[in-house]
């Protein structure tokens, strides 16, 4: 039997695998994973090649982007420099960026009732101001194994300076059986919150993610791979076997490798794809600008774009319908899918290209129609308005928009067009950018995941 | 393409183009505002005149660029410098105007020029270089805030940027910088908004506030379907808060905006709808040379909660409590002429539907950051301790947010220069407890302490010495239904 290699990008709600040998894909297939469990889907893509055998998995995940809608961070500790406690609250960014009546603050990923001191303290050279006291530590795993904390993130102030009460504190914690949590900095880092940031995020999602990786171990077992077959991809595209602290990095590892496709070298990708929509460059960044604020992270440059196929369709200022600043999320899924609530930007382009999907319910096609002509009735810049000059206009609207964003931000006038949605939009953006050279890459999605080979 | 379709992309493209700036504005060449990001209480009313300002004085060509911080030609803060350019596009001027801010610093003078560098709209670019004899004698002043070329340099890259890209966008939706859609999109939004305020309780009312500084604000409001009419007389002459009527201007034109709840976008249209008297000789329009510092970062955001709550008064349904959200300004000169500024947020007041946030500025939407590692790698400072100040909001039905509490020991002797804003307590409202007030003292080696009481001074702290600095919480808003501590 040949041996082969796979490569499954685990996406927030779709999986992709490629199925290669000695550079040349052999068979790739696409499923939507909120109708389809990740081990069914690859299972029914399996049972089509019983003549193959693995050689090695690579595994992109964005799996983990999913835990993050919800707070999962409830048995997370945090032990900090004493008399910043609650430094990462404060640190917390504001919603609206406008003046408003009632901003609030981003939810912490950890609960901030598990965060304590300690009194340990170096200074900005790594001289030690304080010394750390060992009462403090057993006080805190006498609360730590009552409240029934299994993770335990370390998070000092200069501790990339001078490690030493950081490692005394994580060996401590080992040795009680704890799951510890630290980050390895560079020595010119000069923000202490990005960097607890990163800690955190490991921390929440290592339940996720050992789950996560235990399914695909459970499943390849089956067909006679063993565990050291399968690697996960970090922010550098780079292969790790469940280590802790390249977690929060691998949420990163699809981006990476699309910058990182020979063909589209030095140019700026606009990258449409099915979850998310983005300008992506080769360049690198040291951080990564999420909701909870600046995490530590090296990924490449990338601009997460106003639309979104999860955007809501919804009343606009002016009047009518348009796209609005909320993301709704793939679950239940679109509209026309027969599942969602709420029509989003999806909707509209499944509807204009329904021929490309198919998932589309005819159900789901109804209750969006029912819905848009409620919308219509109820709006008079749409008097008389059938439900197709709604699509129409929305489309229009969603082209215009994505125009003026690209004209308006991209770093240069030279992009390659990919993802899902690039065949569908590449030939009406090129018409409305004729200053700009556009190309769009038939190959796209066979290169990245022939990406995955030579990782 | 239909109108409402259109002016939706002209608000998103205007948002698109002045993203990147911290705040920065478009105008036509009937000086007319086109759209506005802002960052502060004062941006909202100034970027308009100081584009203005430059458009009557000089023959703009492209590439050209205008200097100017002088907080009576549009400015803000003597440290905050804008620059501003033109765009031709089909026979059609437009303005961009964006600022970049320089660390701040703190001095407790009666004249503008001690509070830093005051440049006078000064031609300081052509054909995108910025002038070497102009800037060499900027940068060689006293007072030329730390780094100043690099940030300006900066800016004007990003500003050259932006134009070529807005002349792209141009080209490709020649439609939508016709005057005519201009025309309609202001007036468009100009009609939306009153729709919003026809939504609204109309009713008059007024607040007075006794200041801290001794002088009185009385705010007079006044708000129909039609038009909002904030009026100071009444108010007090100045003592140490000035404030220029465009600064003033502007706090109204953003409390109001707070106040509608919504992402309006920010033009021509407002200014028709919003009227600010401020009667000449009072604080909230100082003439120069009264210097503006404490006016900006004390007296706006004390004008702009007010309006707020005069406004909620009217529409009790969005109550707000007060907020403890003047800061108290801290600066420590060392002796190598190194410089630390800092600012702690209060506590924000309760509204009804919401506790208020814990340390916020509720005013500002600056980007920068505080970094305990970053400030110990610069300074000679150890902090010890920043966090909430616990239990300083009011209680109330929804309680005030509470205050910071920061802890710098010295490891050099430095000069320590401060503004203590909220000495008296940020009041509860509607039978909620006050927030507790702000704090300063000094813990001297020796274990002697020194309170701080006074608004503003400056006091010599020697190495090993620490100050404590407490902000004051938000005030609370309603009975609560537990006994208040």
């Amino acid at each position: 039997m040949a041996a082969y290699q796979a490569g499954i990008q685990v996406g927030r709600s779709f999986c992709e695998i490629g199925l290669w040998q000695n550079g040349k894909l052999h068979a790739s297939d696409r499923f939507y994973l909120p109708s389809e469990a990740l081990s069914v889907g690859l299972g029914r893509f399996f049972k089509n090649h019983p003549e193959i055998t693995l050689e090695k998995i690579t595994v992109s995940t964005r799996y983990l982007e999913k835990i993050l809608d919800t707070k999962l961070g409830g048995t997370v500790a945090q032990v900090v420099t004493r008399g910043f406690e609650t430094w990462p609250i404060l640190r917390q960014p504001v919603l609206p960026k406008t003046f408003d009546l009632n901003p609030f603050r981003q939810e912490p990923l950890a609960s901030q009732d598990l965060i304590f001191g300690v009194s340990a303290r170096m200074d900005a050279l790594g001289k030690e101001t304080s010394p750390l006291v060992q009462e403090e530590l057993d006080a805190l795993l006498a609360k730590f194994q009552k409240s029934g904390v299994k993770r335990v993130c370390i998070n000092l102030l200069h501790a990339h300076r001078n490690s030493t009460h950081q490692n005394q504190i994580t060996e401590f914690f080992e040795k009680h059986g704890f799951d510890v949590f630290t980050s390895h900095r560079h020595e010119d880092s000069l923000d202490e919150m990005p960097a607890w940031r990163k800690t955190i995020l490991n921390a929440c999602l290592y339940g996720s993610f050992v789950d996560h990786s235990d399914e695909l171990e459970a499943f390849f077992g089956k067909m006679g791979v063993t565990p050291e077959q399968i690697y996960f991809l970090n922010g550098n595209a780079k292969p790790f076997q469940k280590n802790k602290e390249q977690i929060a990095s691998s949420l990163f590892a699809w981006t990476q490798q699309i910058t990182q496709i020979p063909e589209w070298k030095n140019q700026i990708i606009l990258h449409l794809g099915l979850e998310s929509w983005s300008l992506l460059k080769d360049e690198p960044q040291y951080s990564w600008e999420s909701p909870w604020g600046s995490i530590e992270a090296i990924i490449p440059w990338n601009r997460k774009l106003s639309l979104q196929p999860t955007s809501e369709v919804g009343a606009a200022f002016f009047g009518g319908t348009g796209f609005t600043n909320e993301e709704l999320g793939f679950e239940p899924g679109p509209v026309s899918f027969g599942r969602g609530q709420k029509p989003m930007l999806f909707d509209v382009l499944e509807l204009q290209q329904s021929s490309k999907f198919s998932q589309i319910s005819a159900n789901g096609s109804k209750r969006l129609k029912d819905q848009w002509t409620a919308v219509a009735k109820n709006s008079p810049e749409l008097g008389g308005w059938t439900f197709d000059d709604m699509t129409k206009n929305l489309f229009e609207s969603l082209l215009q928009q994505l125009t003026s964003e690209i004209i308006m931000t991209s770093p240069t006038r030279n992009l390659v067009v990919t993802g899902f949605f690039a065949p569908i939009l590449f030939p009406e953006l090129k018409k409305r950018l004729p200053k700009y050279t556009l190309r769009y890459d038939e190959q796209a999605k066979d290169r990245l995941l022939l990406m995955m080979e030579g990782t | 393409m239909k109108k409402f379709a259109q002016y939706h992309l002209l608000q998103q493209s205007f948002r698109f183009f002045l993203q990147d700036f911290e705040s920065a504005s478009l105008m036509n060449a009937d000086g007319e505002l086109l759209a506005m990001k802002y960052e502060t209480l004062p941006d909202l009313g100034t970027l308009g005149p100081l584009t203005q300002t430059v458009a009557k004085y000089f023959q703009l060509e492209e590439g050209d660029a205008v200097l100017i911080n002088d907080p009576y030609s549009g400015g803000t803060l003597l440290t905050v410098m804008a620059l501003v350019t033109v765009i031709k596009i089909d026979g059609q001027r437009f303005y961009l105007a964006a600022r970049t801010r320089y660390q701040p610093f703190l001095t407790s003078s009666l004249k503008l020029e001690d509070e830093g560098l005051r440049v006078p709209p000064t031609p300081i670019a052509q054909a995108w270089q910025l002038n070497p004899a102009i800037m060499g004698a900027i940068g060689a002043h006293p007072l030329c805030p730390m780094g100043f070329a690099d940030q300006l340099e900066k800016l004007l890259r990003k500003m050259q940027d932006r134009c070529e890209r807005f002349k792209i966008w141009g080209e490709t939706f020649p439609h939508l910088l016709q005057k005519s859609t201009l025309r309609g999109y202001l007036e468009e939004t100009e009609e939306r908004i009153r729709a919003k305020m026809s939504e609204l309780q109309s009713g008059d009312t007024r607040i007075d506030l006794n200041l801290e500084t001794g002088e009185l604000l009385r705010v007079k409001v006044s708000l129909s379907p039609d038009k909002l009419i904030v009026d100071f007389s009444g108010s007090s002459h100045s003592k140490r808060l000035f404030l220029t009527d465009m600064a003033t201007y502007g706090t109204c034109v953003a409390a109001f905006a707070a106040f509608l709840g919504e992402d309006i976008p920010v033009n021509a249209a407002i200014k028709s709808l919003v009227e600010v008297a401020t009667p000449t000789g009072c604080m909230m329009n100082a003439k120069y040379p009264s210097p503006v510092f404490q006016g900006m970062t004390e007296l706006a955001p004390v004008i702009a909660t007010a309006t707020l709550m005069a406004l909620s008064e009217i529409n009790p349904h969005r109550a707000l409590g007060i907020h403890g959200t003047v800061p108290t300004l801290l600066n420590f000169q060392f002796g190598k002429g190194s410089q630390f500024f800092d600012s702690l947020a209060g506590g924000a007041g309760a509204t009804s539907s919401r506790d208020g946030l814990d340390g916020f500025f509720f005013w500002a939407r600056v980007r920068s950051v505080f970094s305990v590692e970053k400030t110990e790698r610069s300074f000679p400072i150890l902090i010890e301790k920043s966090e909430v100040r616990e239990s300083s909001g009011g209680r109330g039905k929804t309680t005030g947010g509470n205050g910071i509490l920061r802890e710098y020991r010295f490891q050099e002797d430095a000069q320590i220069t401060w503004v203590l804003g909220h000495r008296n307590m940020p009041k509860g409202i509607k039978g909620a407890s006050n927030g507790m007030a702000s704090e300063l003292v000094v813990v001297h080696a020796n274990g002697e302490k020194t309170q701080i009481t006074e608004n503003a001074g400056s006091l010599q702290v020697k190495a090993g010495d620490r100050l404590i600095a407490a902000s004051a919480g938000g005030g609370g808003l309603g009975k609560t239904n537990s006994p208040t501590t």
